[in-house]
């Protein structure tokens, strides 16, 4: 996929898992593993490039006798997310041009 | 490679980032590790899908260096940028071509620039010989006047068609280096616009 583009659903992605609770790096890099081809250690960069953007903030809790750092999304996090949908919304309508057509052609 | 050896060679391998910066990811990394074995994964699992840790460094170092270029945009950051990138290009993943064909360019650019500088040392030395040939043959018009005349004017024509050479060398020179430098401009501006 394009390096590009992939940056940029990446940095959705994060800002999406943690949209409706905030959540650590951990989970955060197991739900997107789910969903998109990156390796496991590159969730940091993205984490930390969001968090220097404003997009996210941290704040550590104990959790198992150890400190976790939760990443929380933050208002500009939000605007910058619907944008960002926005365009993808505009977007969708050119995959599903490419992709759609007849659904059972294979070819 | 044992736990211990990840992290201590993590570090070492951070040394560009500040104390804070490097302490920020080595805790990220212990606890993603702490995270993974509490959910029930063995350290070889999870050493799998992190990498080693040279490939854990070559992810931090490309995105750490583009910001560095991005902050300030000087040429030392960006051949900084530069290296970072190729170290990227090391690793399995697909890569787009354009950075691929970028560092060839930029090898080849180099190997004109050592050729050029190896045709200029060749040019001082013969300069030089010509030299010591030009006093010989001023001496030798005492004893032999006339392959003294002659040897004399040799050296003469061999002078200045060295001294031709050098200015050329020169001149290319230049204009090679004003080219490697806007494409590196190029490089630097062309990052900062994709942010």
């Amino acid at each position: 996929m394009d390096i590009q583009l992939k940056k940029g659903l990446l940095n959705s992605c994060v800002l999406t898992a943690v949209l409706n609770e905030d959540t650590y790096g951990y989970k955060i890099t197991q739900d997107i593993l789910n969903i998109m081809d990156v390796s496991e250690s590159s969730l940091y960069p993205v984490l930390r490039r969001l968090e220097n953007l404003g997009y996210l903030k941290t704040y550590s809790l104990e959790y198992g006798g150890r400190l976790r750092k939760y990443y929380s999304i933050t208002p500009e996090g939000i605007s910058k997310l619907t944008e960002s949908k926005k365009e993808l919304q505009e977007f969708k309508k050119t995959i599903d041009f490419i992709l759609g057509g007849n659904s059972n052609d294979t070819r | 490679m044992t736990q211990d050896d990840f992290f201590n060679e993590l570090e070492k391998k951070l040394h560009f980032m500040s104390d804070t910066e490097k302490n920020e990811a080595i805790n990220y990394y212990k606890e993603y590790v702490f995270e993974a074995e509490a959910s029930g994964k063995l350290w070889d699992e999870i050493y799998n899908s992190l990498g080693s840790p040279k490939d854990v460094v070559v992810i931090i170092q490309a995105d750490y260096r583009i910001n560095k270029a991005k902050e300030k945009p000087s040429l030392r950051n960006s051949v900084k940028l530069l290296i970072a990138v190729l170290g990227l290009c090391a690793l399995p993943t697909a890569l787009p071509l354009a950075i691929v064909l970028l560092a060839v360019i930029i090898a080849i650019v180099v190997a004109i620039f050592a050729c050029l500088v190896s045709i200029g040392v060749v040019v001082i030395v013969f300069f030089s010989i010509a030299f010591s040939m030009i006093s010989t043959s001023i001496t030798m018009i005492g004893t032999d006047p006339v392959s003294g005349i002659g040897l004399l004017g040799l050296c003469l024509i061999a002078t200045g068609l060295l001294i031709l050479t050098g200015y050329g060398i020169m001149r290319i020179s230049s204009h090679i280096i004003v080219l490697l430098a806007n494409f590196i401009k190029k490089i630097n501006e062309g990052l900062r616009r994709k942010k």
